[in-house]
């Protein structure tokens, strides 16, 4: 089965180097022009549903603490939409490093693009085992993917402790302890796990939508 | 209406601002001389913006960066509990993001997507990765543009999130505008197709990127700036 599919792209991609006269690197790495902009919109839609979300946050103080369990699932609707244009490895890959790289610029945590770094193109194979068609692989992978937002976090508890410390100078040990126990480290995990179980319901919140509108619309 | 430049920042010098401002950013540092080197960096920025013709946007800015350093300054400096802390972590997280994010607004509205790629394929930056940026840069303009008009539209219909709720809210914002951006792209793939976008070889451009006089301050004072961070 490996060796079949392996021999199927080689194929295509001679089948593509006799029509049309191609770039070296595009050989090696067969993603197309036309993908590569499909690439740069999805990354945009995906900022801003997250986007969205923050401005809804913004709104209602509660949803800032449940912020790793919804933002999966709002951003799931153009991700689900973009697995339909999926079809050849290195396009998840290359969104989740953009991602990564768009979070650096905006400055907010490098961890994000270290992570994108490693989960992409792991959330990328994930999904080609299934070749981007079995649902299951594609909702695991979208998982996998989304675990790369807790990197907004991890200097977030940095930045806490060096906060804590520079108060622990003026102020006496028991208060400083009192607040970090209001927010314990265990925190963490539990994000990990909302980020999880959030990709998971936004992958069916984006085939719903899917069904909904842009089947109809016929962009799907 | 196009705003008046007076300068035309090379796409190289922004990028590499980004990365110095980050470098500074990143450190929760609180001496003498690191607080001085902030806020040199957290005026680079509103620098750039007037210099690119956003005078505004520029002054909101500093007023924004001006009251959230003064406030952390007020409140660390006092004792107070509760309230008081949150208040001053808020602060201190504008006075780390806001510059990060007014930077990434300039370079938005400033650079051209042509003298990106230029840019970009200098320093030998795989396509794969130049072609998906220059889309990011041209798109997130149009996109904003886009949810605004659409926004409008709907909260005249009566979809606003007090008749709705949140979850039509934006079921009844992001469809619209996902359909619209991916039609829109649909033609841009065209365009850029038959404009030989992906063509192999070396290619010429309208706008080739120019490295003039003060891009070279604005790379120096960056410089300085990093230099005196590390040692200090």
């Amino acid at each position: 089965m490996q060796h079949s599919d392996a021999a199927q792209q080689q194929h295509t991609s001679l089948l593509r180097h006799a029509t049309t006269p191609v770039h070296q690197e595009q050989v090696l790495f067969p993603v197309s022009t036309r993908d590569l902009i499909n690439i740069g919109i999805f990354t945009v839609l995906y900022f801003v549903a997250v986007a969205i979300c923050g401005q809804l946050g913004a709104l209602i103080p509660l949803l800032q603490i449940l912020g790793p369990l919804y933002i999966p699932i709002i951003a799931g609707i153009p991700f689900a939409l973009f697995l339909t244009r999926v079809h050849k490895f290195g396009m998840i890959s290359i969104m989740g490093i953009l991602v990564g790289l768009l979070v650096l610029a905006t400055g907010q945590a490098y961890w994000v693009a270290v992570f994108a770094l490693v989960l992409a193109p792991l959330a990328d194979w994930i999904a080609k085992t299934g070749s981007y068609q079995a649902w299951g692989r594609l909702v695991a992978s979208y998982a996998v993917l989304s675990i790369m937002l807790i990197g907004t976090v991890v200097p977030l508890f940095f930045v806490r402790e060096a906060f804590l410390s520079r108060l622990s100078q003026r102020k006496d040990p028991a208060w400083v302890e009192t607040i970090i126990s209001l927010t314990p480290q265990w925190m963490f995990a539990v994000m990990l796990v909302m980020l999880v179980v959030g990709s998971i319901i936004g992958m069916y919140v984006g085939r719903a939508i899917l069904r909904k509108h842009f089947v109809r619309a016929g962009i799907a | 209406m196009k705003p008046r430049e007076l300068f035309r920042f090379d796409p190289r010098t922004i990028l590499l601002v980004i990365v110095a401002l980050n470098i500074v950013m990143f450190s929760a540092g609180f001496t003498e001389i690191e607080a001085i080197v902030r806020a040199i960096f957290t005026a680079i920025p509103a620098v750039m913006a007037i210099g690119v013709g956003r005078l505004w946007p520029a002054m909101w800015y500093l007023i924004i960066c001006t009251g959230a350093i003064v406030t952390e300054q007020l409140l660390l400096a006092s004792d107070v509990g509760g309230v008081g802390t949150l208040l001053a972590g808020l602060a201190s997280l504008t006075t780390r993001l806001a510059p990060c994010f007014f930077l990434a607004y300039v370079a938005v509205v400033s650079i051209r997507s042509g003298e990106l790629m230029a840019a970009l394929e200098q320093w030998r930056v795989p396509r794969h990765i130049v072609i998906p940026l220059t889309v990011i840069f041209r798109f997130i303009p149009t996109v904003r543009e886009e949810l605004m008009a659409i926004s409008v539209a709907m909260t005249a219909r009566g979809f606003s999130l007090y008749q709705v709720g949140p979850g039509q809210w934006i079921e009844y914002r992001l469809v619209p505008l996902m359909i619209s951006t991916v039609k829109t792209g649909e033609e841009l793939t065209q365009a850029a197709l038959t404009r030989a976008l992906g063509k192999p070889g070396p290619v010429e451009r309208i706008h080739e990127p120019t490295f003039r006089w003060y891009d070279a301050v604005l790379l120096l004072v960056c410089a300085i700036g990093v230099v005196i961070w590390c040692v200090g």
